[in-house]
């Protein structure tokens, strides 16, 4: 399957915007990595910006900085999105409620809970009816989600928008393993002919442990390679170096069991 | 790209109703509801719900320790009915492991554990025994299912609220159609637990009586649990059962909570999936309604309907009135029940209905109905404007 790159988003301590992260990613800069500012939805009336948590800010900065050089396609987008945890922080306040007496849940909370709820709020600033799903994987998220992408814009013949995202857990809810710092990226993608001015990527499963997986693209800064194995939607970062370089090549996803996913650049 | 041809090759269900196929149609017969008062499993709030009587005998085998909340042991306890695994198995034989695909939906998963050890802690103590991946986390029910089944093809947990495990079919139909894999197990589960009685209770939107779906004096939900899945496969040419047909699917861009009011987003999935299927709205033999008994919902589907179907709706029914609104397994729920109902030539009931709403549509099934169908349709809408409907056939229509 054949997806052009119509748009990119990269967020990450250090890193705002996709911009900022390709000349990181291209050597131009050094990365330093940094709290993130606190983002605004300015696609989002007044109202419904009030209600939003730290995770869904983080999905819809991602989905903003992929398609701001496309806008007028916000509209079109099929979408989804892809994150292992959701939002912990507000079912770590839900659970504490149940400890007190009176047991109160904030109706703003349980219904920005729902795991779909950055979907949601996307749809509602782009104003934008196409299909959306909503998705929990572990290390295949960024295959899977991709995937699931190229597949609902071939079959809706539409362009679709790939957001994948991940914060840390409150402590009390960690796990080993888990993620420490946030990240999400995002890639605007449209399945079919090649699109002149785009790189695009070829996608096709291929068993992980035949002889013609490629390595893996890795960073010499070890924060950066730090960041790139910190959570499973940080896992993209190999495959977004080569775009930023527009470097052609393949990098390899985990799929399932025996499988990967080979995605390869073409610019 | 057309859509590929689908069979729903067995199925299985477990709920308020009953646990099996047999005892849900038994139940769909009769008319019966399954919704219970039980202060155990209500979070002590004043209100019916759906429970699942034989989960309380089921235990997690010791080798899947890890795995073991209610969400899980309700996954499994569905899984062991109607031959489900015994399909599954000549299944793996014909295409292998790695072909088959696995699309469950679920809004809950093990959260019910988290809540246990925070209430265990008290208000000064960190909870403790948390092992997110295993039960709180959404793909803690596709990693139990798939770890059980040992299947080794694609997999995606899908949680998209009220439309979760409708939107499975679609992304199996997607898959299996860019040839991905070659068959797939889809379903969903959901299970009762204090945060989303609580929380659906501080948007006040739990009755205090048995849900009344399409009832003038309606005035919010019983949340129900259940576990369903369905395997689907390529249709053969001859093979008897019933066929996906067609699946839409869309955003409603309005609330994160609230319906649209007219029913726009509702009305595109319901198109997209006769569109799919090259169904005339009038080639509809039954609807089953997402129906959840909400002021808000049972009206902007009432919109979505007059849209899609003008003044003659097919025959509709709720049946959350039935089995309680089971959340993220409510699409798989739905569309076994509306399976069964063209296998067997029954159009269940609209339970609990005392004075339908004279607001809303006419034709709304009071009692259940013995009727030979070929065509049904079954909507599930979402928090966040998730719509899915799903149009299933049989395989002689």
């Amino acid at each position: 399957m054949r997806v052009n790159v119509l748009g990119i988003g990269l967020v990450a301590p250090g890193i705002p915007d996709w911009q900022s992260g390709a000349a990181i990613l291209r050597g131009e800069r050094d990365y330093v990595p940094a709290e993130l500012g606190r983002y605004v939805v300015d696609l989002l009336p007044a109202n419904e910006r009030r209600r939003l948590t730290p995770t869904i800010r983080l999905a819809l900065q991602a989905a903003t900085d992929a398609t701001a050089g496309r806008p007028e396609l916000r509209a079109q987008a099929a979408s989804v999105f892809v994150s292992e945890s959701g939002d912990l922080a507000i079912a770590e306040r839900m659970c504490r409620a149940l400890t007190h007496p009176a047991r109160t849940i904030s109706p703003v909370d349980f219904h920005n809970s729902v795991h779909n709820a950055p979907s949601g709020y996307w749809a509602i600033a782009s104003r934008c009816q196409a299909p959306s799903t909503s998705l929990s994987l572990t290390d295949a998220n960024l295959a899977i989600g991709l995937l699931e992408a190229a597949m609902q814009s071939l079959v809706g013949d539409c362009p679709a928008l790939l957001v994948a995202y991940e914060l840390p857990p409150p402590a009390d809810l960690a796990w080993p393993g888990c993620p420490s710092m946030p990240f999400a990226c995002a890639l605007l993608v449209q399945a079919g002919e090649r699109q002149p001015g785009h790189p695009c990527l070829e996608l096709r499963p291929i068993d992980s442990h035949g002889p013609s997986v490629p390595d893996s693209l890795s960073f010499d800064d070890p924060a950066l390679q730090a960041l790139s194995r910190d959570s499973a939607a940080a896992r993209a970062l190999p495959l977004l170096a080569r775009l930023a370089r527009n470097d052609g090549g393949s990098e390899c996803l985990l799929l399932s069991y025996n499988a990967v996913l080979e995605a390869n650049v073409i610019v | 790209m057309s859509p590929a041809a689908l069979t729903l090759t067995a199925m299985s269900l477990s709920s308020a109703l009953g646990t099996g196929l047999a005892a849900t149609l038994d139940g769909l017969r009769a008319g019966r509801s399954g919704l219970r008062q039980d202060a155990g499993l209500s979070a002590g709030l004043p209100t019916w719900i759906g429970p699942v009587a034989e989960l309380s005998d089921v235990r997690m085998p010791a080798h899947l320790a890890v795995w073991n909340c209610r969400n899980n042991r309700l996954a499994l306890l569905a899984l062991e009915q109607d031959d489900l695994l015994g399909a599954l198995d000549r299944a793996v034989r014909r295409y292998g492991r790695e072909r088959i695909g696995l699309f469950l939906g679920t809004s809950t998963s093990g959260i019910a554990q988290t809540e246990q050890a925070y209430v265990a802690a008290g208000p000064d103590a960190a909870p403790a025994g948390l092992d997110l991946p295993h039960g709180q986390l959404i793909h803690a029910l596709t990693g139990f299912v798939r770890e059980l089944l040992d299947l080794r093809g694609p997999v995606q947990a899908i949680s998209t609220a009220c439309s979760s495990s409708a939107k499975v079919f679609a992304a199996a139909q997607r898959a299996i159609g860019t040839g991905l894999c070659d068959a797939a197990l889809v379903g969903g589960v959901d299970s009762l637990c204090l945060t989303t009685l609580l929380g659906f209770n501080s948007l006040q939107l739990v009755s205090t009586r048995p849900c009344r779906p399409w009832d003038a004096e309606r005035d919010g939900i019983s949340i129900g649990e259940a576990a369903g899945f369905a395997l689907l496969e390529r249709t053969a040419d001859d093979q008897p059962g019933i066929r996906l047909r067609g699946v839409g699917e869309s955003s409603d861009a309005h609330h994160i909570a609230t319906p649209h009011p007219d029913g726009a987003g509702a009305a595109r999935a319901m198109r997209a999936a006769l569109h799919m299927a090259g169904i005339e709205p009038s080639g509809v033999d039954y609807l089953n309604l997402h129906g959840t008994s909400t002021r808000s919902n049972d009206q902007s589907e009432n919109a979505a309907l007059g849209a899609v179907f003008g003044a003659r709706p097919p025959p509709f029914s709720s049946t959350k009135g039935a089995t309680g609104h089971c959340l993220g397994a409510a699409g798989i729920c739905e569309a076994v029940i509306s399976a069964l109902a063209l296998e067997h030539g029954l159009l269940p009931a609209n339970v609990n209905l005392e004075r339908p709403d004279p607001e809303l549509s006419d034709g709304v099934l009071r009692t259940p109905t013995e009727r030979r169908i070929a065509v049904a349709l079954s909507n599930s809408f979402g928090f966040g404007g998730s719509n899915c409907s799903l149009l299933l056939a049989r395989g002689d229509a």
